[in-house]
């Protein structure tokens, strides 16, 4: 019999991924909040989520808000041009795939080659509240920073032997 | 020089143009996906490559191969998310020059472009001129660690599978992750934890 659960070690890497993409991308500390269980989502204006199979299946969800997202590409690419407001809705919902990618990505440095993950998918729907794909329960990290808040759900199952 | 960037994010591939754009790279073209990539490849004929991983259509690791088949001249820099040792690896062994995890600084980037570049200078040089100058040399001294450091890799491969991972053999950018502890207990049971009250994410439950 399978049982779902997500063990600590899996807390630990996943504040470690967020913690590591706001230091070294802003230099500037995030902060994790208490974790605590959903198997239901209000979604804040932009949603990255990445699909993970292999050892562990579900998914991973970044959702954030406008402001930060505006805040990052102006205080950290200032460089960039857009050519519309549509190009920059683009870039957007680009960086906030990014984000999503690049945490669960990193998360494979402690759970190996057997973590497989999607391309991100991006999809804004602000203020809808939705159940996590699959029916999988996630676990949901608040995240500060810079002031801003956002927040990680990270909605695996892995399938153990029964325990007596 | 010619660069090609090959990348699903457009931020990502718009960041590193608008940067070495006119600097080291008189030519930049981009690519957001591997069938894409391999195809610009081989009509553009680049000499350094930066290269992700994960990517629709044909993912970067493939489109590796098929590009060092085509023509294995070019300097080829990976820059993925994908921060496990076996893919660190598997890049290098298909014949990535280099490679540099999601996410990175600035300098990061152009500390590893910088060495492509050297890498790619100096294997022209070698055909072109005369063993005789300082820069050459230092040049050749990157090339053999390069290929030390390649040599390396491939041999602990050999020697033990399956590769067991080691924080000190992870990619460049890594340490490991701080003792966090959870700060309250997770059980196997999906409970209605409420979350911070007023927290953006606060779903009230039914």
């Amino acid at each position: 019999m399978s049982e779902r659960r997500i063990d600590e070690d899996m807390v630990r890497y996943f504040i470690w991924a967020v913690a590591n993409y706001f230091s070294i991308t802003t230099s500037i500390d995030s902060d994790a909040g208490t974790p605590y269980l959903v198997d239901k989502l209000q979604y804040l204006d932009y949603t990255g989520v990445i699909g993970v199979s292999g050892n562990q299946k579900g998914a991973v969800y970044v959702t954030l808000d406008t402001d930060l997202v505006e805040h990052l590409l102006d205080e950290y690419y200032p460089n960039l041009k857009y050519t519309d407001e549509e190009d920059k809705e683009m870039i957007r919902a680009d960086l906030t795939g990014e984000i999503t990618n690049t945490i669960a990505g990193n998360v494979r440095n402690f759970l190996g080659e057997g973590f497989l993950i999607s391309v991100p998918v991006v999809f804004r729907s602000p203020g809808e509240t939705m159940h996590l794909q699959r029916g999988i329960p996630g676990i949901a990290f608040p995240i500060s920073w810079n002031d801003y808040d956002c927040v990680l759900v990270v909605a695996l199952e892995t399938s153990s032997q029964e325990e007596s | 020089m010619k660069l090609l960037i090959v990348d699903d994010s457009a931020l990502v591939r718009r960041s590193i143009e608008n940067v070495y754009r006119g600097d080291k790279f008189t030519d930049i073209r981009t690519a957001s996906d591997g069938l894409l990539a391999v195809t610009l490849y081989k009509e553009f004929a680049p000499d350094v490559v930066t290269l992700d991983i994960t990517m629709p259509y044909m993912d970067g690791l493939a489109a590796l191969t098929e590009m060092l088949e085509f023509n294995n001249q070019s300097q080829i820099l990976i820059i993925s998310a994908l921060a496990d040792h076996h893919t660190a690896i598997e890049a290098l062994k298909r014949g990535a020059t280099q490679f540099i995890c999601k996410p990175f600084t600035d300098e990061d980037l152009k500390e590893a472009l910088d060495d492509l570049v050297l890498n790619h200078s100096s294997s022209n040089d070698i055909a072109i001129t005369p063993p005789e100058n300082s820069e050459r040399k230092a040049g050749k001294d990157l090339l053999e660690k390069t290929r030390l450091a390649s040599s390396q890799v491939k041999e602990k491969m050999s020697q033990s599978q399956p590769i067991q991972p080691d924080p000190k053999n992870y990619p460049s950018g890594y340490v490991e992750p701080p003792s966090v502890n959870p700060q309250n207990q997770l059980t196997s049971q999906p409970q209605p934890i409420r979350p911070p009250e007023g927290h953006p994410a606060s779903v009230k439950n039914r």
